[in-house]
């Protein structure tokens, strides 16, 4: 989102800027997946070249799959919530940290970021058009905040753990 | 404190927004790009940084 922001204020064109995004985007999913696949072969866990690939599949398509779904019945939500925009912040917010959550932690166990990125993707096309004329501003300013707010603690907290271990390496 | 529960909270916010901010139909032009770039293109990049890793650090 950084970088993004920066392209803009630099006057690159939005087609540049939405490539960089989408791509910073999907990277985080496969990286997430790729690092996870690794760390069970790190841990001594067998695996054949087979099972990667089913692994990798079922992670990335799962989590686009399960995404989509969860779109649907968000839009279908909002469709049916009139001016509300409480209601109508309240049902995204909702839905994306329910997503990351069934995707993660539940048996369901598929990529929780791809899911998020299909889920967010889905919303743009289809959902945000369901949302009620008078929230949709309410919907944008919301997420900006807790986009910016996500970003700062994410970056403070990064300094400081770096910090830590630069200067007192042996805690 | 968890790592995972960092992840649980921040990564939604972040990921979720970014993708609700973007604009689907330049997004569906840029999407081949996209997936070669994120796919493909990241297991090279694993791979260089494993090699440089072990080979050059």
């Amino acid at each position: 989102m950084a970088v993004v922001v920066l392209l803009k204020e630099l006057g690159a064109s939005r087609r540049l800027a939405t490539l960089i995004e989408g791509e910073s985007l999907l990277n985080d999913g496969t990286a997430m997946v790729v690092f996870l696949v690794l760390l069970d072969i790190v841990k001594g866990i067998h695996l054949t070249p087979m099972d990667i690939a089913v692994r990798f599949i079922r992670l990335a398509f799962g989590g686009a799959v399960l995404g989509i779904l969860a779109g649907i019945i968000a839009s279908q939500i909002l469709r049916r919530i009139h001016n509300n925009f409480v209601l109508e912040v309240n049902t995204t917010i909702f839905t994306a940290y329910l997503v990351f959550f069934v995707a993660e932690v539940t048996p369901v166990h598929v990529s929780g970021i791809i899911a998020l990125v299909a889920l967010g993707l889905y919303m743009t096309k289809s959902g945000k058009t369901r949302i009620s004329a008078q929230s949709e501003h309410a919907v944008h300013h919301v997420w900006s905040y807790i986009g910016f707010i996500a970003e700062t603690i994410i970056f403070i907290l990064s300094g400081l753990i770096m910090g830590e271990r630069a200067i007192m390496p042996e805690l | 404190m968890d790592p995972h529960l960092l992840l649980m909270i921040f990564i939604p916010a972040l990921i979720f927004e970014s993708a609700f901010n973007s604009d689907w139909h330049i997004f569906k032009v840029e999407f081949g790009q996209v997936l070669v770039m994120a796919g493909p293109m990241l297991l090279v990049c694993t791979v260089l940084s494993a090699l440089m890793m072990t080979y050059i650090l």
